[in-house]
């Protein structure tokens, strides 16, 4: 896991008080595990770092440095995430049902969806 | 997109033979829908449209004794089933059936790392296991063990050994270090090879050969069984690793950079298989293409010369390192040092003296030592998603590098695609890496790209360098170039499909190895299915 992620899973109780709280432990729970869903699946292409992560480098240029990383972008919409996590795009491959359950996938937008690079800046 | 069925196989009897398969992994676990739950089982990124291989369903078991429920209704309704792992293989067909219609059995539920021993180093895995996954259970544990990864790192332990995959750290050679197969056959019977097929073993995983012929493979890129177990030697961690890139300036250098490399790799002075990575490859990870050249006709070599001096790498660049300690490194590299500086222009670099957001350098770093990543991945950027690999086996010699090299620029240049290579020196042979990557968008491109694959297998196979792999279209293809001995290769594979999956259910068409029954007609087609 990333050193990036290591700082994600130390803010997640933060960010999950200051994104409107109210979460149950359940839920808690399964945003611990979209963040192992994250590792798996998406840090490797999607993570912040231009230079070392195809998607973000790729983002970089068909849209635009500050929208390179995923991690936080509220335009991009749960029905968008959903689309794209199961039908791919351009480069992206689909991710099947027995790799991300539907559970899972619910998860892993709420986290990516997360304010997350503004507020680790705001731990910086 | 249309629906599709097993070959010549009635709607209605199809519908029960689904109901069945639901009845073995729950209606949850069957997916039936070509536009949604069935498209992350299509392939994207070969040189055909993504509807061209779709599967009539996708089961997916999470059990032996569930795949051995699927097998029971497979051989009562005569269904083709097309077993993936972990499910990648992209450049190869990725998880895509051989043919439209054919049942998708989708193992990655099982997904259970079923041992790690620390002190004899090996792992046991299921077929849903990834690289990220046993990587980041070892960290967990805090074993002093590594894991020997393919790039990307999203792949799976056992397909990739299976297929003949290869990694970057000394046990890079998968197949080799892969220890003990459970492996289920069509009738449903379950065999355990090597040691392991004694009750009882105290060494199913650290002895290779047991008594009796050595069985396990005939179960790689083969459709003889399903594997749902398999072990894997794990390497210690060393004290000391030293990574290491030399870079060379001119093309022609290949030939001198064999020479060397062959007696310090076939002596193991160099444990690892250096890459010997042409500059296109290196600069291709990192830049976006169309910052350099906009146009879909091959990146101009001055274009390239300009890539190589901002990313600050050579024509050719060599990726090893070196294992051990401090003590028997410090023996060993001056050595190596002198022999690949030898070439005039040659520069060597240690770690510290790339830049730290040097792409190249930080993902063969962390693949040399086993940390899975997905840099290399960019390369499916290049064309615009699509991208076939090819694998020619050459001699290491120089001579035969270079034949190589120039044989394949021809074809690659002949068909208006940029020449994106390596060399991996494994030894006593070196594979010829080649990337096709194009728009798999582009119908142009598509038809270009499928004819120069073709080219470039024959064309290998005619100087004598067999392909290690194929993508889905061309197992056919590749497996006619095994033709030795009035294709006596052939001839034994199918005695062994005939009586191992007399039913001939079991991955038809995997490697050009047909079932006997299988219509004539129907082999090395993809989309000849009832729809």
């Amino acid at each position: 896991m990333s050193r990036q992620s290591l700082i994600l899973r130390a803010l997640i109780p933060g960010m999950l008080l200051l994104s409107g709280g109210g979460l149950s432990a359940g839920e808690t729970k399964k945003l611990e595990g979209a963040e192992r869903t994250w590792a798996f699946y998406c840090e490797g292409c999607h993570a912040a770092g231009i230079e070392e992560h195809p998607a973000t480098l790729r983002l970089s240029y068909t849209r635009s440095p500050e929208l390179a990383a995923i991690q936080g972008r509220q335009d991009l919409t749960p029905a968008y995430l959903r689309q794209v996590v199961r039908m791919g795009y351009r480069e992206m491959v689909g991710f099947r049902k027995t790799e991300i359950d539907d559970a899972e996938l619910e998860a892993l937008i709420k986290f990516i969806r997360l304010p997350v690079q503004s507020q680790a800046q705001g731990e910086q | 997109m249309k629906r599709y069925y097993p070959q010549g196989m009635d709607h209605a009897k199809f519908d029960q033979a689904v109901k069945e398969l639901q009845q073995v992994v729950g209606e949850e676990w069957v997916f039936l829908d070509a536009n949604t739950e069935l498209q992350p089982y299509l392939d994207r990124m070969s040189a055909k449209p993504i509807d061209y291989r779709v599967p009539s369903v996708a089961v997916a078991a999470a059990s032996v004794e569930e795949i051995q429920a699927v097998l029971k209704v497979a051989r009562a309704y005569s269904l083709p089933l097309w077993s993936t792992g972990n499910g990648r293989n992209f450049a190869y067909g990725g998880p895509a059936v051989k043919q439209s219609g054919y049942v998708h059995l989708d193992l990655k539920r099982m997904n259970r790392i079923i041992e790690v021993n620390e002190d004899l180093a090996y792992a046991v895995v299921e077929p849903g296991v990834s690289y990220y996954q046993l990587y980041q259970h070892i960290k967990e544990k805090g074993y002093k063990l590594w894991i020997d990864c393919a790039a990307p790192g999203w792949g799976g332990l056992i397909g990739n050994a299976h297929e003949h995959g290869a990694g970057y750290t000394p046990y890079g050679d998968h197949f080799t270090f892969q220890n003990g197969t459970e492996v289920m056959l069509s009738d449903g019977s379950v065999v355990r090879t090597g040691p392991w097929a004694m009750s009882g073993s105290k060494t199913p995983h650290i002895v290779k050969y047991g008594y009796g012929p050595y069985l396990d493979g005939i179960f790689t890129q083969g459709n003889f069984g399903i594997i749902t177990k398999a072990g894997f030697w794990l390497m210690p961690e060393p004290p000391a690793y030293k990574p290491f890139l030399f870079t060379y300036e001119r093309d022609e250098d290949l030939h001198q950079i064999m020479e060397i490399l062959r007696p310090l790799k076939i002596n193991q002075v160099i444990p690892n298989s250096p890459l010997v990575e042409h500059g296109r490859y290196t600069c291709c990870v990192q830049a976006n293409r169309e910052e350099y050249w906009t146009e879909r006709t091959p990146v101009p070599e001055q274009v390239w010369q300009q890539m190589y001096k901002d990313f600050d790498v050579g024509a050719w660049n060599v990726y090893g390192a070196l294992y051990g300690t401090d003590e028997t490194i410090a023996i060993i590299w001056p050595m190596v040092k002198q022999a690949l500086l030898s070439i005039p222009g040659a520069r060597a670099f240690e770690q510290g003296d790339r830049p730290d957001n040097d792409v190249s350098w930080n993902y063969r770093e962390k693949l040399m030592r086993g940390e899975p990543n997905m840099s290399e991945f960019a390369m499916v950027n290049w064309g615009g998603g699509g991208h076939l690999n090819f694998t020619p086996l050459t001699p290491s010699s120089g001579a035969h590098a270079t034949t190589s090299y120039e044989s394949m620029a021809k074809i690659f240049e002949k068909y208006g695609f940029d020449y994106l290579t390596e060399f991996v020196a494994a030894g006593r042979a070196q594979i010829h890496m080649l990337i096709l990557a194009f728009d798999p968008n582009d119908e142009d491109e598509l038809q270009r790209a499928d004819a120069c694959a073709r080219e470039i297998i024959l064309e290998a196979a005619r100087l004598g360098f067999g392909e290690l792999k194929a993508n889905l279209e061309y197992m056919d293809l590749v497996a006619g170039t095994y033709n030795n001995m009035d294709n006596g290769l052939a001839n034994l594979n199918q005695k062994l499909k005939d009586i191992l999956d007399p039913a001939g259910i079991l991955s038809p068409g995997k490697s050009g190895i047909w079932p006997s029954g299988w219509p004539e007609d129907q082999r090395g087609t993809s989309n000849s299915s009832d729809s």
